[in-house]
């Protein structure tokens, strides 16, 4: 029957969509039925289990860690509604512009190709869809709450009622970035015509097909909305970036993600001798994604403002100074796109005549004097804020931007995941572990360096030790980018 | 500088990519590669620049081993191969400004020489858009632009009418004959017969590889 005739059939046009979709589902899924639930279900279970091995004692460690009465006294104060408001608000406003790369409704391309496409209601074709993203969103929000109450409690900061309260916060806030979420991907497509309700406008009412949706709810509007143009790019994009994941190409899953670059199209770059010109370049890169640039530096200042104060006294806890050395790497990191951008050429054919380490060193260059600037007078300043002399926090400081710089060299050019020894397809965890390692060696040493110095202050052993590991985390960062460059070719 | 292959295959497992086969493109000639698809024309070019090491036989760039890692190799051969790697954050202007000065190009005659090569090819007026914002044919037309302004003795392009029209297929002919005729020595693969008449002085058919 052509697909003319089909929609034409009175046999077809008497069924409803749901009876249409529960045929689909057969035909592809068999009586068994679509088996994402179970696994969307299945992932819930792992995120509870994770965060009650993992991350409730973390937490709970970093609570009885810092200063519990403050805390305690900080709970009960108004200004953590305010808080907690920017922090939603925050939170909403990320949802809804990831909403614009990858919303909550992505359906597999043949779906939406094959069966989104066709008469049948969007809201009904896409509900299942809108039915996990709902559940995931409500379930992060609720082990969120849940966490953060617990560990409130654990730490013995709060009464245990507060864990339900918390929950029931969690799941409000997962509710409200859901919205969110959905909202950053409805408005890609322009307003349907097609009034809230009635996917069967211009049909006569003995046409309209028996369970033709009626719903005025707000979500359901905003999923007709959905274009099916936008859902396929999302959809292609989506497999994009998982198949990017999995095979460990952060190039391919950078760019899908990010937003292409359009300001700044007057400026110029210009010849200024072949080191230089790279500096230039960077420059010009930050110039053109400034949101980046901001993020970066105000990472990078605010993990500066943590280690100043660590350094300097003992009030602060020094595990903080291992989250601010993991906040710091995300802040250089976010200075570093000519590097990443350069470590991209990695097994193309060669254009640009800069030798590959020569060319990576100087795209340190931007990202380090900018790190080191801001890491140096806002770490300072934090120092002397809390009663040492700048002396006590600078060599620790400049330090932190060196190692930084070694271990964002060993992030840019991470090359592939590595394979087992009888499977060329690496595992899950394995890719997981390749991606932080970076990440975590610069989390460990700095931190390190930081408690060691607040437990031993004057040792010249700690000291000397200190300036070795920077040393070699530079050294290897650029032993990466000669092994890359060697080693690159196919087989 | 002449680029030799000397009895070169490349089997992968079970598939045999490219059947064994030697070709020589002396100085300032250019060499065709034809064959239907999947007869090994991307495979022996990329063994030509060095990029894939062959299964069998040698290659050689001038006295030089084919081989990319070898920074003589590099800056001898521009490879249009693939798609280049290109920088989301520069306009096609800059990309030609940082390719000038990365190979130590004069900065005072920088400038001019960039907007005559993107005019070469046709997409001057481009000048200031990103990368991203291309249709697929001025794509191609700026990653041309790209591989023939870095210096090289060697150029090798992979179906350099991939997506252009019958007036830019002219144009790209007219501008590898001109590179040859300048003494640079050209090896494509390429299925249009009016490039191949226009530049080719000598053209080799490839045949499929069994297995």
């Amino acid at each position: 029957m052509s697909p003319a005739s089909a929609a034409s059939d009175p046999a077809v046009a008497a069924m409803s969509d749901h009876e249409r979709l529960a045929d689909i589902v057969h035909v592809l899924h068999g009586p068994s039925g679509n088996p994402a639930r179970k696994e969307v279900a299945y992932a819930a279970y792992v995120g509870f289990i994770v965060v009650g091995l993992y991350g409730f004692p973390l937490l709970r460690a970093l609570v009885l860690a810092g200063d519990r009465g403050g805390m305690a006294d900080a709970l009960r104060s108004p200004w953590v509604v305010l808080v907690g408001l920017v922090v939603v608000a925050a939170a909403a406003a990320l949802a809804r512009e990831a909403g614009r790369v990858r919303g909550p409704i992505v359906a597999p391309v043949p779906w939406v190709d094959h069966v989104v496409a066709s008469s049948l209601d969007r809201w009904a074709a896409l509900r299942p869809w809108f039915g996990y993203s709902l559940f995931a969103v409500l379930a992060a929000g609720a082990l969120t709450g849940l966490l953060v109450g617990a560990s409130l409690w654990g730490a013995r900061v709060a009464a245990p009622w507060v864990v339900g309260p918390a929950v029931v916060a969690g799941l409000l806030v997962g509710l409200a970035v859901g919205a969110a979420w959905l909202l950053g991907q409805s408005r890609l497509s322009p307003p349907t015509s097609c009034p809230a309700g009635t996917s069967e406008r211009g049909l006569r009412p003995e046409q309209r097909r028996p369970g033709g949706a009626r719903s005025r709810a707000p979500w359901v509007g905003e999923v007709r909305r959905l274009g099916i143009h936008d859902l396929r790019t999302q959809s292609a994009r989506s497999n994009r970036m998982v198949g990017g994941v999995q095979a460990g190409d952060l190039r391919a899953v950078r760019l899908e993600a990010a937003r292409p670059v359009t300001r700044a199209r007057t400026k110029r770059l210009r010849h200024r001798g072949p080191v230089m010109t790279l500096v230039a370049r960077d420059f010009l890169g930050l110039r053109r994604a400034p949101g980046a640039a901001v993020v970066g530096l105000v990472l990078s200042a605010a993990a500066a403002w943590a280690l100043g104060a660590t350094l300097s006294t003992a009030a602060v806890p020094p595990l903080v100074a291992f989250v601010a050395a993991l906040v710091s790497h995300m802040g250089f990191s976010g200075l570093s796109e000519g590097l990443r951008l350069e470590a991209d050429t990695m097994g193309t054919p060669a254009l640009f005549g800069s030798p590959p380490v020569r060319a990576a060193a100087t795209h340190l260059l931007v990202p380090g004097v900018l790190h080191l600037a801001v890491t140096t007078v806002i770490g300072c300043v934090a120092a002397v804020v809390a009663g040492a002399d700048v002396g006590t926090a600078l060599p620790w400081l400049v330090m932190t931007t060196v190692v930084l710089a070694g271990g964002n060299l060993l992030a840019a050019y991470r090359g592939r995941p590595p394979t087992g020894p009888f499977n060329a397809v690496p595992s899950a965890q394995g890719v997981l572990l390749w991606y932080a390692m970076p990440l975590i060696l610069d989390t460990l040493i700095v931190g390190g360096m930081v408690w060691g110095i607040t437990r031993w202050p004057t040792s010249g052993l700690l000291v000397i030790g200190s300036w070795v590991a920077a040393a070699v985390m530079l050294y290897a960062g650029l032993n990466r980018v000669q092994s890359e460059s060697l080693s690159h070719r196919d087989v | 500088m002449e680029i030799r292959a000397e009895d070169v295959s490349k089997v992968i497992g079970p598939a045999a990519l490219l059947a064994p086969v030697s070709v020589t493109a002396p100085s300032g000639s250019c060499l065709v590669l034809r064959g239907p698809n999947g007869s090994g024309k991307t495979t022996l070019l990329r063994i030509l620049i060095g990029a894939l090491p062959a299964t069998t036989g040698t290659v050689h760039v001038g006295e030089h081993v084919a081989d990319e890692r070898d920074p003589a190799v590099r800056a001898a051969v521009a490879a249009l191969v693939g798609a280049p790697a290109t920088y989301r954050d520069l306009t096609l202007r800059d990309h030609l400004v940082l390719l000038d000065a990365t190979w130590g190009g004069d900065a005072d005659t920088c400038d001019d020489r960039v907007a005559a090569a993107l005019e070469e090819v046709g997409i001057g007026e481009l000048d200031g858009r990103f990368p991203h914002e291309l249709s697929s044919g001025q794509t191609q037309l700026f990653r041309l632009a790209l591989t023939l302004f870095r210096p090289a003795d060697v150029l090798v392009l992979d179906e350099p009418e991939q997506r252009l029209d019958t007036e830019k297929r002219a144009l790209v002919a007219e501008l590898v004959a001109a590179r040859r005729d300048a003494g640079t020595t050209v090896v494509l693969a390429c299925h249009d017969p009016a490039i191949t008449e226009r530049v080719a002085d000598q053209v080799v058919d490839l045949v499929a590889a069994e297995g």
